[in-house]
C-alpha cells in the first residue's frame, strides 16, 4: 500500500476513534447528570417519519447509558491500535461511532417506535460490524447467524411491544402499562423470548459463539459488554417495571440457570479465546436473568427485602460484568496479537511475551470466577444470599426453586473456575507452543495507549472488586425505582444485610490476604536468598527431562475428565482408530484421534425450525397445484374476506 | 487477640494433624511410626535446603504458594474457631471461606500449568474436575446449615447451634455432616479421593502440581496443605458441635479450655480420618462424581427435612 492511503487511513482512524470518544464521553456526562436527578426530555417530531423523535432519560435509562459509556470510552481508545495494527474498510471504522450512538439511544427511547428504530439501527450496526471480514467464509456464517437471531428477537420484541401498545392509547414506553390486560403473559413470553436473542440466553444464543470470534476485537468487546445488557435492559423495562406473576420469575430463573450453566460447561470445553469469552458472556447474562427471575418471583410472593436483594445482585453484577468482560476483550486482542492465533492451544508463555495483557487478562478472569477479590464476586455473593434466606415459611415453590437454583448456580461457579483456569493457565501460562514472530511493530504511542486503557481498567477492575460502595449510588437509583417503598440493600464499605443476618466486606478480604499473602511472601523469599543461590535448572518431570511442548496438556486434555463426565449433554463423540505397519497387526505405525461436540440446544433448535419450514412449504406445495379454477376460488375467498373486514 | 490466637494455633495444629494421621496408620500397619512433630522437623530440612528453580518459570509459580498459605491463614484468622469474632468477621462468611479455599487451589492448579509438564497439568486438571464438582454440594449444605440460623455466617451459625443445643442432632444437621465429611475429604484430597502418600505420580492430583517444587517453597505448600485439613476439619467441628467457643471478651482461662477442646476436637476427627483411610482404597477418578453426587443428595434431603418437616 502506498503511503498517501496509509496517511488517510491513519486520518479516518483517529477521527472516528476520536468520534466515538466523543460519543461515549457525552453519553457518559448526559447519563450522570441523568442519575443524579434531571431528567431529560429531547422531543423533534420533524426528525423521524412516522412518529417522531422522542428521547427521554430516566434513571433506569441513564443506567444503561452509563454502564455502555464507560464501556464505549475503554473500546474507543482501543480501537484507535487495533485497527491501526488491522486494516480494515472505512465503513467499518465510521460504524464503530454509529454502533455506540445506537446502543446509547436504545434506553433513550421515549416511545415504542423510537426504540424499535434505535433497536433495529443497533441490530444493524452490529451486524455489519461482525461482517468486517466479509471475505472469509466463516465470518460470513457468523454474520448470517447473527442477523438471523436478531431479527428473529426483533420480530418477538416487536409482537410483545405490538400487543403491548394495542389496547393502550399511549405510544409511550412509560406510559400505562397494559400489564394488567389478559394478554400480559404472552406480551411476558414473547418480550422474554426477544430480549434474550440479543442478551445471548438459552434457546438463542448460538449466534454469540459464532459472532465473536468473527468480528474485531473491539466490535466484540462491545457487543459483549454493553449491547448484550441492552437485552436486560428491555426484560426490565417492559416486564418487570410493574409487578407480574411468580411463574414469570420461575421461568426466568430457568432460562437463566440453565443459560448459566450451558455456558459454563460450553466455556470449559471451548479451545478458541473469544469463543470462550463469548460462552462466558451467555453464563454470566443468565446469571443477571436468575437474580432478576428471583427478585420478580420473591417480589410476587412478598418478600420485599429478598427481592430488593436479588436486585441489588443483577444490578451489580451487571457492573461487574460490563468491567471485567471489557478487560479480557482487550486483553485477549492483544494477547491474540502477540501469539498469532485465536488457539489457546497455539499460545503458551504469554506471560513472558506480553506481560502486562496476560496480568489484565489474569485479573479479568478472576473476574470472571466470581470469586472474592474480583469483579464478579459481590453480585453472585449477594445472589446467593437472596436465595439461602428464603424462609421455611414460604411457599411451597419457593422451597423447591430455591435449593434448586442454588445448586445449579454452583455448579456454574465450579465450571467456569475450571474454564477461566483453563484459559488463563493453558494459554498464558505454560511453554511456548508454536514459535511466532510478532509480524507487527508496535509504535510508542499505540504501546502507551493500550498500556493506559488496560492498566485502568484493571484498576477499575481491582476497586469495584475491593469496594463495591462504589456503585451504591447507581443501585440506589435504579432500586428507588423498581422498589419504590422499599428500603435498598445497603451497599457501603461492608456489605449489610439489615434485617437479614449476613455481612461482608471485601476491602477487608483483600487486606487480609494481600497481608499475609505478601508477609509470607517476604520472608520465604528472603530465606531462599539466605539459602544460597537459586539454581536455575532443566525441570525434573519426575526424571523425564525437558518435556517436549507437545507433551504439554492443552485445552481439549486439561478439560478431558469434566468433559466426559457431561459427556451426555455436550453429545461427546470419541473416535481411535490404529493403522499397522506391519501384517501381523503388532506395531501400530499412527493412531488417529476424533473427537466432535455438538452445541446441542442450537442443533435441536435448527433442526425444528428446517423441519417446519419444510413442513410448511409441503402444505403451500399442496396449495399450489397448478389448477387455475383452485386460483379463481382463492380469489374469491380473498375478496369474500376483504369485503367481511372493510364493511 | 484471639485472631493472632487462631493463626499461631493452626500453624502449629496443622502438622501436628497430618503427624497423627501418619502415626496412626503407622501403628495400624504393625509400625512404630515417626513422632508427631515430624512434619516440622521435615519443614525445618527443607527450609535450610538451596531452591531449583525450573528455567521458564514465571512469577504464577514463584508466588502460587505465598497465596495459599494467605487464603488459609485469613481463614484461619477470620472464622470463628476458639471464640466468636466481631472484629475480622466480616469474612467469615462460609461462602467466602469456600471462595477463599477455591483461589488457594486455582492458585496450586495454576503453578501446576505455568511450567508445562504433563504431570502438573494432569494434577491440575484433576483437582479443578474434583473442585468444581464439589461446590455444588458444598454450597447446598451451607444451604441447609444456614436455614436454622438465619445466615451463612459461619459466626451466626455457631451461636445458633449454642443457644439451641437441642438440635445437635438434629436428622438434618447430621445428613449435612455426612455431606460436608465428604466434601471435606474431597476437598483435602484424601482418601478415597486421592493418596496423598502415593508415589506413582500417574495417579496423583494434589502432589502432581507440586513435583517441581523444593526447599522453603515446597515447605510452605505443605504447611499450607496441613493447614487447610486441619481448618477443615475445625469448620465440621466448630459447625456442628461447637461447644466449647467462647466469647470474644472473655479471659484466658475461658480461652485455654476453649483451645484445647478446640485442639481435641480437630485431632478426634483426623484420627477418625485416619483409621478410615485404613479400610479405604482410592477409587477410580471417573466414579468421583459418584461419590460426590452421593453427598449432594445428602445436603439437598437436609434442606429438605429442615424446609418441610418444620416444627423448629
Amino acid at each position: 500500500m502506498n503511503s498517501q492511503t496509509l496517511s488517510s487511513y491513519r486520518w479516518w482512524l483517529s477521527g472516528c476513534s476520536a468520534l466515538t470518544l466523543a460519543v461515549a464521553l457525552g453519553g457518559g456526562v448526559l447519563s450522570v447528570a441523568g442519575l443524579s436527578g434531571h431528567i431529560f426530555v429531547f422531543t423533534a417530531a420533524w426528525l423521524l417519519p412516522i412518529a417522531g423523535l422522542h428521547l427521554r432519560l430516566g434513571p433506569l435509562s441513564a443506567f444503561f447509558d452509563l454502564l455502555t459509556s464507560m464501556i464505549a470510552i475503554a473500546v474507543a481508545a482501543y480501537m484507535s491500535t487495533y485497527f491501526s495494527r488491522h486494516r480494515v474498510p472505512r465503513l467499518t471504522l465510521l460504524l464503530m461511532p454509529t454502533f455506540v450512538i445506537a446502543m446509547l439511544l436504545v434506553p433513550m427511547a421515549a416511545t415504542y417506535f423510537d426504540f424499535w428504530f434505535f433497536w433495529e439501527s443497533m441490530a444493524l450496526t452490529s451486524a455489519l460490524l461482525v461482517l468486517t471480514h466479509y471475505r472469509d467464509s466463516t465470518s460470513r456464517t457468523a454474520g448470517l447467524f447473527y442477523i438471523a437471531y436478531t431479527q428473529v428477537g426483533f420480530a418477538l420484541i416487536l409482537a410483545a411491544t405490538a400487543s403491548l401498545t394495542a389496547h393502550s392509547t399511549s405510544s409511550f414506553l412509560d406510559g400505562p402499562s397494559a400489564h394488567l390486560l389478559p394478554l400480559s403473559n404472552l406480551v411476558f413470553i414473547l418480550s422474554l423470548f426477544g430480549f434474550a436473542s440479543k442478551a445471548g440466553l438459552l434457546p438463542l444464543n448460538s449466534w454469540l459463539p459464532l459472532a465473536h470470534p468473527a468480528a474485531p476485537t473491539p466490535v466484540s468487546a462491545l457487543m459483549s459488554a454493553s449491547m448484550v445488557n441492552l437485552g436486560i435492559y428491555g426484560i426490565v423495562r417492559i416486564d418487570l417495571i410493574t409487578p407480574g406473576q411468580s411463574w414469570w420469575g420461575i421461568l426466568m430463573i430457568i432460562i437463566g440457570l440453565s443459560t448459566a450453566t450451558y455456558g459454563a460447561l460450553h466455556a470449559l470445553v471451548s479451545s478458541d479465546i473469544k469463543r470462550l469469552l463469548a460462552f462466558s458472556t451467555s453464563e454470566n447474562l443468565g446469571i443477571i436473568v436468575t437474580a432478576l427471575g428471583a427478585y420478580e418471583l420473591l417480589r410476587a410472593t412478598h418478600f420485599v427485602v429478598l427481592a430488593e436483594l436479588a436486585l441489588a445482585a443483577a444490578i451489580l453484577h451487571l457492573i461487574g460484568h460490563g468491567l471485567f468482560k471489557s478487560l479480557a476483550f482487550i486483553t485477549a486482542g492483544r494477547l491474540i496479537d502477540d501469539a498469532g492465533t485465536r488457539d489457546i492451544d497455539q499460545m503458551g508463555d504469554m506471560i513472558h511475551r506480553s506481560p502486562l495483557a496476560s496480568a489484565g487478562f489474569g485479573v479479568a478472569s478472576l473476574g470472571a470466577t466470581g470469586l472474592p477479590l474480583g469483579a464478579g464476586f459481590i453480585g453472585e455473593w449477594l445472589l446467593l444470599q437472596a436465595l439461602i434466606h428464603t424462609p421455611p415459611t414460604a411457599p411451597i415453590l419457593l422451597r423447591v426453586v430455591m435449593p434448586i437454583a442454588l445448586a445449579l448456580l454452583a455448579l456454574t461457579v465450579g465450571l467456569k473456575v475450571a474454564a477461566m483456569t483453563k484459559s488463563f493457565g493453558i494459554g498464558v501460562l505454560s511453554r511456548q507452543r508454536s514459535p511466532h514472530r510478532p509480524t507487527i511493530e508496535r509504535k510508542l504511542v499505540a504501546v502507551s495507549i493500550d498500556t493506559t486503557v488496560i492498566s485502568l481498567l484493571v484498576l477499575a477492575n481491582l476497586l469495584f472488586g475491593a469496594l463495591p460502595n462504589l456503585a451504591d449510588p447507581l443501585y440506589r437509583r435504579v432500586a428507588k425505582l423498581l422498589v419504590p417503598h422499599g428500603i435498598p440493600t445497603h451497599i457501603g464499605l461492608s456489605v449489610i444485610l439489615t434485617p437479614l443476618k449476613g455481612n461482608i466486606s471485601p476491602i477487608v478480604i483483600l487486606i487480609e490476604v494481600a497481608c499475609f499473602t505478601i508477609a509470607t511472601a517476604i520472608l520465604v523469599e528472603g530465606r531462599i536468598r539466605s539459602n544460597g543461590r537459586v539454581i536455575n535448572a532443566d525441570l525434573w518431570n519426575c526424571g523425564g527431562g525437558e518435556p517436549r511442548v507437545r507433551m504439554q496438556y492443552n485445552s481439549t486434555s486439561f478439560a478431558q475428565p469434566l468433559e466426559t463426565i457431561f459427556a451426555s449433554t455436550l453429545r461427546l463423540q470419541e473416535r481411535t482408530a490404529a493403522d499397522h505397519s506391519d501384517p501381523s497387526r503388532l506395531i501400530v505405525a499412527t493412531v488417529s484421534y476424533e473427537r466432535s461436540r455438538a452445541d446441542i440446544v442450537a442443533s435441536t433448535l435448527h433442526r425444528l425450525v428446517a423441519q417446519s419450514v419444510a413442513q410448511a412449504s409441503q402444505l403451500m406445495r399442496r396449495a399450489h397445484p397448478g389448477n387455475m379454477r383452485l386460483y379463481v376460488l382463492y380469489g374469491a375467498i380473498g375478496l369474500l374476506i376483504i369485503l367481511l373486514v372493510a364493511r | 487477640m484471639t485472631v493472632l490466637l487462631q493463626i499461631v494455633l493452626f500453624l502449629l495444629l496443622g502438622p501436628v494433624t497430618i503427624g497423627l494421621i501418619r502415626k496412626i496408620h503407622a501403628l495400624l500397619e504393625g509400625r512404630r511410626g515417626a513422632s508427631l512433630l515430624q512434619p516440622f522437623r521435615h519443614f525445618r530440612q527443607l527450609w535450610q535446603k538451596e531452591t531449583i528453580e525450573p528455567t521458564g518459570a514465571s512469577v504464577v509459580f514463584r508466588f502460587a504458594p505465598y497465596l495459599l498459605l494467605g487464603t488459609s491463614l485469613t481463614i484461619a484468622a477470620a472464622a470463628p474457631f476458639i471464640a466468636t469474632s466481631d472484629g475480622l468477621g466480616s469474612s467469615s462468611d462460609l461462602f467466602v471461606v469456600v471462595g477463599l479455599l477455591f483461589i488457594g487451589n486455582i492458585a496450586m492448579a495454576l503453578a501446576g500449568l505455568d511450567l508445562g509438564t504433563s504431570f502438573g497439568g494432569m494434577g491440575a486438571s484433576r483437582e479443578l474436575t474434583v473442585s468444581s464438582l464439589v461446590e455444588p454440594t458444598l454450597l447446598v449444605a451451607i444451604f441447609a446449615l444456614s436455614i436454622p440460623a438465619h445466615s451463612s455466617s459461619l459466626d451466626v451459625i455457631c451461636r445458633s447451634v449454642l443457644s439451641n443445643p437441642g438440635r445437635l442432632f438434629a436428622p438434618a444437621d447430621l445428613l449435612a455432616l455426612g455431606a460436608f465429611i465428604v466434601v471435606v475429604i474431597a476437598e483435602t484430597k484424601r482418601l478415597p479421593i486421592d493418596n496423598p502418600t502415593t508415589h506413582l505420580e500417574l495417579t496423583m492430583i494434589h502432589e502432581a502440581m507440586l513435583l517441581e517444587y523444593s526447599g522453603p517453597r515446597l515447605a510452605v505448600v505443605e504447611w499450607a496443605s496441613d493447614i487447610r485439613l486441619s481448618l477443615l476439619l475445625g469448620l465440621i467441628a466448630n459447625l456442628f458441635f461447637p461447644i466449647g467457643i467462647v466469647d470474644r471478651t472473655s479471659d484466658s482461662y475461658t480461652l485455654l479450655i476453649s483451645i484445647t477442646v478446640l485442639i481435641v476436637k480437630v485431632l478426634v476427627l483426623a484420627a477418625v480420618i485416619a483409621f478410615a483411610e485404613t479400610a479405604l482404597a482410592k477409587i477410580r477418578l471417573g466414579r468421583i462424581p459418584e461419590l460426590l453426587s452421593g453427598s449432594f443428595i445428602l445436603a439437598f434431603l437436609s434442606i429438605m427435612i429442615s424446609f418441610f418437616a418444620g416444627g423448629r
